[in-house]
């Protein structure tokens, strides 16, 4: 920060432009009563109409959720489930006048079948997703544990993994025999969940059928950048061993060739780890039928076990809006905001027509209020404040040392 | 006080000069019509603050004086003492060390910050002894330029070089590291709200890229140039109303206070920008007509862009002024934080692919970004609108009677001879 040097030298003058010499014309946002004011205003009038445009929104989106964590303790008789077991949202009806949806369950079959009321149709594009609560997907050492190389379809080998990611669940000996790495290995691709969400059944349709299964595809689920990330595998199946939770389906180890993972949608949504402890999850969806209204079931075959991480499993059918899913925070927010800003800017105006202060008024100047009685001389001296008496003894402008 | 008879010790004083007696009572006379008692307490309050003026005197000493005042410790004390009382001390014929001792003497004696300036070779020492040492270059070399922390060309510049650039670089310094702490606050302070949600097991919220751009790239143009470049009004202005110099002297824009207050600002701005997509989120992770769900990447890159938008906004709202190079700065740090975006997201196999079409075709982000900046940055807005409004301070004021054009004195020269002013105590406002 030199300041120019000398001038008899013309030639090291540094020049005279504007960007050079700190001379650039600029901007100079003075907060005023007059700016201020109508910002406030205009943020609240522009904010709370897109709040309720975007609650309209959200009150459009059907959804009900229907919790099935128990079923599996329940008989082999539909009973009915407690109010804090399911939830409906359904535009225009009145969830109290919805019957409660029922459960059965089959041991045998491990399946639970749920039972519930559709009072109106539901215009497709028509989504279910199964909902996990209290699952930490979001944990550290959960969203580390998987192998990129791997799923791309490279072979690695036990010892590669070995104290990798994937750890503890990177390989395993089975009676002695040599290590073999897990295929898909990690903790992610192990805790999948497996239950089977049948399709629902119309159990009441109109006409001469007794059901009417409406078809839901398990395709196109997954984003497009998910199925890109996982391609066949170059391992032969007695190479690797399944996941520990994978065995139900595979009991006798991966059938020749090993399927490919990046056509299983399911595994790729699953692997998409969710940001948030209660998460769902698209699981099949239907974006050309309409699903009419009247009596569905929906059996699902019970593999997986929530309780023992204290989570629950649910059921949730929606359809989605320009928004998404149902979402009413959103255009709640923006209202209260809209709102919030006009209360301060009625505040601002009440303190501003309250005693306005006068702008750029020189009298305010903190070295002008100790010379208030007078300086009738040198009223210009005081104004600048070139010429005035230091406020308090010298004290007053001595710093001290940082 | 026992001093020898001056005759006697230094022959070469003259018979009128000032018996030590009467050397003492001047001093006494000085303490009492300062504000000053012996123990350096205020006494003078009220009236008799307008009473007490500082004298127009001036001490002048001389180097075969100062070494005899150096070397004795009371005589040390008592000049330590009153020489700030008088308007100007004069220390003619010092030697350059005897130069730093004063100099040393001051600073450490009555802890002030001290400036020295000097253009030879025996001015060395003192311009590094004091804590800001200018130096002329020119017609006694370059010595002293060399040792200098500034040169100037005349010393008539050290006018310039102290009220406008000492109080322009004072402003811009104390924004600039204040806003730096504020925006990686913000930074840090969002992962730390996300760790509630994911069992504290300290996941990283954001993703790796983000992280390391953050800083370099995203938010580093506007607090560059706001130390560079920013001044609440131009140069003639700060040459005009020099007692607006006092704000620097006072520290009036950097307290500790102030720092609190940024970082304050900043844990409440990230707290709400993560909330504000906590709650668009927590309910269902379907953001899109098509269905599907949102990941953790895609949690986070909501709150990325919401937060560089956010401290580049808040900077710029700190500057005193918009150039182009601010408008620019701010402009590139949210172009850039978008198009590292967009552009990473179709990079195959990267950790941000498909992040562009999963987050930014999603009315959440293009909503949930301006409300939640807009939220973060109201509170700020808000004070600061009542504190110009109600409260201004000088440099406000001065601000709008430039931008406003209002009645200003323009006056530079202050004429040496007129008498001083003292305030009637008696007279009425006009």
């Amino acid at each position: 920060m030199a300041g120019t040097s000398a001038a008899e030298v013309k030639t090291k003058r540094p020049s005279n432009t504007a960007f050079k010499q700190q001379r650039l014309r600029a901007w100079q946002p003075l907060l005023t009563p007059k700016s201020v004011l109508p910002t406030f205003f205009i943020i609240g009038i522009i904010f709370a109409p897109i709040g309720g445009w975007l609650l309209w929104a959200s009150e459009r989106v059907n959804e009900l959720r229907i919790d099935y964590t128990n079923c599996d303790k329940l008989g082999s008789s539909f009973e009915a489930l407690g109010s804090s077991q399911f939830e409906y949202h359904l535009h225009g009806i009145n969830s109290n006048s919805i019957p409660q949806p029922q459960q059965k369950y089959d041991s045998g079959k491990h399946t639970c079948t749920i039972s519930f009321n559709l009072p109106k149709d539901l215009e497709p594009d028509v989504f279910l997703y199964y909902r996990l609560t209290n699952f930490y997907q979001n944990h550290r050492r959960y969203t580390r544990s998987f192998d990129v190389d791997q799923l791309k379809g490279k072979t690695r080998s036990a010892s590669d993994l070995s104290n990798g990611d994937c750890s503890p669940l990177d390989s395993h000996s089975e009676n002695g025999g040599p290590k073999k790495p897990y295929y898909p290995c990690g903790l992610i691709a192990n805790s999948i969940f497996n239950d089977t969400i049948r399709q629902p059944v119309l159990t009441n349709p109109s006409g001469n059928q007794n059901t009417v299964t409406y078809k839901m595809s398990e395709s196109g689920i997954a984003w497009s950048a998910d199925r890109k990330r996982v391609n066949p595998t170059d391992y032969k199946p007695s190479d690797v061993f399944p996941p520990p939770n994978w065995r139900a389906r595979f009991p006798n180890g991966y059938p020749d060739p090993i399927p490919d993972l990046g056509k299983d949608e399911h595994f790729l949504v699953w692997m998409r780890t969710a940001g948030l402890p209660t998460f769902r999850k698209l699981y099949m969806k239907n974006t050309e039928d309409t699903m009419t209204s009247g009596y569905y079931q929906i059996d699902v075959v019970m593999n997986y076990d929530t309780r023992s991480f204290g989570g629950t499993k649910s059921i949730v059918i929606s359809t989605t809006s320009f928004i998404g899913g149902r979402n009413p925070v959103l255009g709640i927010a923006f209202i209260v905001v809209g709102g919030l800003c006009v209360l301060l800017g009625c505040i601002f105006a009440v303190r501003h027509f309250y005693r306005p202060r006068r702008l750029g008024d020189h009298t305010y100047l903190s070295w002008n209020q100790q010379v208030a009685s007078g300086l009738a001389d040198n009223p210009a001296a005081s104004a600048s404040g070139r010429n005035t008496q230091p406020p308090s003894g010298n004290q007053g402008l001595l710093r001290q040392r940082p | 006080m026992a001093s020898p008879s001056p005759s006697a010790a230094f022959p070469q004083l003259r018979d009128d000069d000032m018996s030590p007696a009467e050397v003492q009572k001047s001093i006494e006379y000085l303490r009492r019509h300062s504000s000053l008692t012996e123990d350096g307490q205020q006494h003078a309050q009220g009236d008799d603050a307008a009473a007490a003026y500082q004298p127009l005197n001036a001490l002048v000493i001389d180097g075969a004086a100062l070494s005899i005042v150096m070397n004795d410790p009371e005589c040390r004390a008592l000049m330590l003492e009153i020489a700030p009382l008088f308007k100007s001390v004069i220390c003619c014929r010092a030697s350059p060390l005897q130069k730093a001792e004063v100099v040393k003497m001051i600073k450490d004696g009555l802890d002030l910050v001290t400036l020295a300036i000097g253009d030879g070779a025996n001015d060395v020492s003192m311009i590094q002894t004091a804590d800001i040492g200018v130096a002329i270059s020119g017609e006694e070399g370059l010595q002293a330029a060399m040792a200098s922390d500034y040169t100037v060309g005349r010393f008539h510049f050290l006018q310039n070089l102290l009220l406008v650039h000492g109080l322009f670089d004072y402003l811009r310094m104390s924004e600039m590291i204040l806003s730096f702490f504020y925006k990686n606050v913000i930074w840090a302070m969002v992962p730390f709200w996300f760790s509630i949600y994911c069992a504290f097991s300290a996941n990283v919220f954001y993703d790796l890229s983000y992280i390391q751009l953050y800083n370099v790239v995203f938010t580093v143009a506007p607090v560059i140039i706001l130390g560079c470049v920013d001044k609440p009004f131009n140069y003639d202005t700060a040459m005009t109303y020099v007692a607006v110099y006092s704000d620097g002297i006072r520290n009036r824009y950097f307290q500790w206070w102030r720092y609190y207050l940024y970082v304050l600002d900043g844990i409440y701005q990230s707290m709400v920008i993560f909330f504000t997509f906590y709650i668009f989120t927590y309910m269902s992770d379907v953001q899109n007509e098509n269905g599907r769900t949102w990941g953790r990447s895609d949690l986070s890159t909501g709150p990325t862009v919401a937060v560089v938008i956010a401290a580049s906004l808040c900077v710029g709202f700190n500057a005193w002024q918009w150039n182009w190079l601010m408008a620019a700065a701010v402009a590139f740090s949210i172009i850039a934080c978008i198009a590292y975006i967009s552009i990473s997201s179709a990079i195959r196999y990267y950790s941000l692919e498909g992040v562009a079409t999963s987050v930014m075709s999603t009315i959440v982000f293009w909503f949930g970004v301006p409300l939640s900046v807009v939220v973060a940055l109201l509170p700020r807005y808000c004070v600061r609108c009542w504190q110009k409004m109600n409260m201004p301070r000088d440099l406000d004021i001065i601000r709008e009677i430039k931008v406003l054009h209002r009645p200003w004195y323009g006056q530079v020269f202050v004429d040496p001879d007129s008498p001083p002013e003292f305030p009637d105590k008696n007279a009425k406002r006009k």
